[in-house]
Parts: C-alpha cells; sequence; structure tokens
C-alpha cells in the first residue's frame, strides 16, 4: 500500500515537472528498468572526453536523456553487454528519439583503459557513444556526484597472467531530459527492455 | 521500484532453462550425457588484446563428484573459471578455485555469474568463430566444448 502511494505521489511529482509531459503512470504503463520512487538530481563532474576534451556532464547532457555507466574495457561481461544492448537498441531507434538521447560511458580504471583503447572499445558497440576517463581522483569523485560506491581496484584476487578486475556499480542510471534521474537498469536488463523505455523516456521532462 | 525487479538474474535463469530444455529433451526420449559435458557453450565477440568469457553448463552425469581442474583453449591463452557477484549493485569477481560438481548436477556459467574468462585474446573473436575449448575434469578428463562466437546480446 505504502508502494503504491508512493508511486501515486510520483506520478502527481512528475506531471507537474516544469510544465513538462507528464510520465508515463507507472501503475499502468511501468517501465522496465527500475523506477526510482522520487525522482533525483543529475550529478556535477568534469571529467576528459575522447578528444581530450573537458566534458562537462551536466552541462552537455542538459536536455537530453541520458544513459550513465560506469565501467570498464576489461570487463567479461557486464560492462559489454550493457553497452552491446544499449547500442544496438539506439541503433534501431528513429531519428527523432536517437538524437534526444546521449549514452556516457566512464571508465573505472583509467589506468589501463587509454583513450585509443576507450575509443575502439566503446565504437564497437555504437559510435555514438561518449566516452569519458580522468585520474583516478576524478573519476572517483565522478561516481560520489552519482551516488554509487566508487569501483575498486581487485589486486588480491589477480587473473592468472597478473591482470586485476575492477569492482563497480553494475546499473546504468537513466536521466529523463529535465536532469532527473529516474529509472536504474541493473545487469540483466535485455535489448526489449532498453527498447520499451527509450521512448517512454524521451516523452518525459521535454 | 517498478519493473524487472530480478532483471539480475535473468541470465542465470536463462542457462537454467536452458539446462531443463535438456532434461525436457531427455524425459522425450532423448538422453542427457551419461558421463561429463559441456551444454550449449558459446562465447561472445571480444576485442584483439581484451578479455574473452564463454558459457554453457557444466553437466555431471556420472554417478560420482568431478571437479574442474583446469580449462585449456587453442590460441586463446590462459583461462580460468570466475565468478562476478553482484551485492547491493556492485559487481565483484573472483576466482572459481576448482569447482566441484555433484553427480547428476550442474554448473551454470551465464553472463553476470560463473564464467571461464580468456585473460586476453591474441585476435579478435568474431561472431560465427568456434573457440575450442577443453575443460579438464579431475576424474573423467579432458571433454571437449566448441563455443560458437555471439554477437553481444544474444
Amino acid at each position: 500500500m505504502r508502494i503504491s502511494l508512493a508511486l501515486l505521489l510520483l506520478a502527481a511529482i512528475a506531471g507537474c515537472d516544469r510544465g513538462g509531459t507528464p510520465a508515463p503512470d507507472p501503475r499502468t504503463d511501468p517501465y522496465a528498468g527500475l523506477e526510482l520512487l522520487q525522482a533525483k538530481g543529475k550529478p556535477e563532474f568534469i571529467l576528459t572526453d575522447l578528444n581530450g576534451k573537458p566534458f562537462d556532464f551536466q552541462k552537455e547532457t542538459h536536455g537530453y536523456v541520458t544513459f550513465l555507466f560506469f565501467g570498464y574495457t576489461h570487463c567479461p561481461d557486464v560492462c559489454p553487454l550493457h553497452m552491446a544492448n544499449l547500442g544496438a537498441v539506439m541503433r534501431a531507434q528513429p531519428p527523432e528519439v536517437a538524437n534526444r538521447v546521449k549514452v556516457v560511458f566512464v571508465t573505472t580504471d583509467p589506468e589501463r583503459d587509454s583513450i585509443p583503447l576507450l575509443k575502439a572499445w566503446l565504437g564497437r558497440f555504437n559510435p555514438d557513444f561518449i566516452g569519458l576517463t580522468g585520474t583516478v581522483a576524478e573519476v572517483q569523485a565522478a561516481q560520489q556526484a552519482a551516488n554509487l560506491l566508487p569501483a575498486v581496484k581487485d589486486t588480491v584476487n589477480t587473473l592468472p597472467g597478473g591482470e586485476y578486475s575492477v569492482g563497480h556499480a553494475a546499473q546504468v542510471l537513466g536521466f529523463t531530459a529535465d536532469d532527473s534521474l529516474r529509472v536504474v537498469y541493473p545487469f540483466g536488463i535485455r535489448q526489449q527492455d532498453w527498447a520499451k523505455d527509450v521512448p517512454k523516456l524521451v516523452q518525459v521532462g521535454r | 521500484m517498478s519493473g524487472a525487479g530480478n532483471a539480475g538474474a535473468a541470465w542465470r535463469r536463462g542457462a537454467g532453462v536452458a539446462l531443463l530444455a535438456a532434461l525436457a529433451a531427455c524425459a522425450r526420449g532423448g538422453a542427457l550425457p551419461a558421463g561429463l559435458a559441456v551444454l550449449r557453450p558459446f562465447a561472445y565477440e571480444a576485442q584483439a588484446g581484451g578479455p574473452a568469457a564463454a558459457y554453457g553448463t557444466l553437466w555431471n552425469g556420472s554417478d560420482s563428484a568431478d571437479v574442474v581442474d583446469s580449462v585449456t583453449t587453442e590460441g586463446l591463452g590462459a583461462a580460468g573459471l570466475h565468478s562476478s557477484e553482484t551485492v547491493n549493485g556492485f559487481v565483484t569477481m573472483r576466482a572459481l578455485e576448482r569447482p566441484a560438481i555433484a553427480a547428476h548436477d550442474s554448473l551454470a556459467l551465464a553472463p553476470g555469474g560463473a564464467h571461464l574468462m580468456i585473460e586476453s585474446v591474441p585476435r579478435e573473436l568474431r561472431a560465427g568463430d568456434t573457440l575450442a575449448l577443453t575443460f579438464w575434469f579431475h576424474r573423467a578428463g579432458p571433454v571437449r566444448a566448441p563455443a560458437p562466437v555471439r554477437p553481444y546480446g544474444q
């Protein structure tokens, strides 16, 4: 019952968002991702894009549906599957939807993920995806700004060849055009889930 | 919250479904192997120099427990079994040291969970390739598992 009341409240708040288009009613048309009971703000951070230029996340993504993910290129499956699924779904969107969406991947392994490596890796999934890097401290601060546990380099359980893994948040954060974090996508979300949510998110907060 | 609350477990459920399908085939007159087998092995595409992951269901159809001593590849370098574990939305990975599989039981390797990790593939793995993997069981010895490469997400 409390959840239903909270969802009603969320629908009411979303409907009043700066005079924008009301969010779809989560009672009758839920997102495939996990909708927050209360929308949160967009984090502020500045990192470096794959052209070596500063990238002000909040400013550069303002007005766009934005999917933000923190991962690394040596990740065995969680990171590439998230990016591949999103990449495939974004390629299938009509321009009026695709042009209103930005996908931002921040490396949690900036020591190993060079800009050329990030470019090649991310480009496999979708050349329009935005890759960001920075110093370890900058990337850590960005995760904290996004209310995520900062990634941890695992130097204890090293792999046979001496490579290491990185523990990191497994979810993609989904922001609407009004700079609100509304939906979270855990690992396991499928292409059909993204395909359902992307056009809906584009309608919110315009 | 709404929507796919258990989405994180979907892949592992998929592996379970694969095993159930195999069991159902058995009930219809097909047969699961009496010994050790790797059911429906597959791998995802991977970039040269990066890691690759392979999956499948390790099935022990023998009457004794067995242990995976190691896994070898043909021409792809070192490989080991690992397990990704997600707790409170935070995913970490650890090595699976010689996992045991009870008699008539299985171990599912599925995205987001246990998997075979090939640390650094020397060439790009493309959809349509087949990886020559061999699982070395302590009792049963080598079991070959040709793993077709799939595009990510399929």
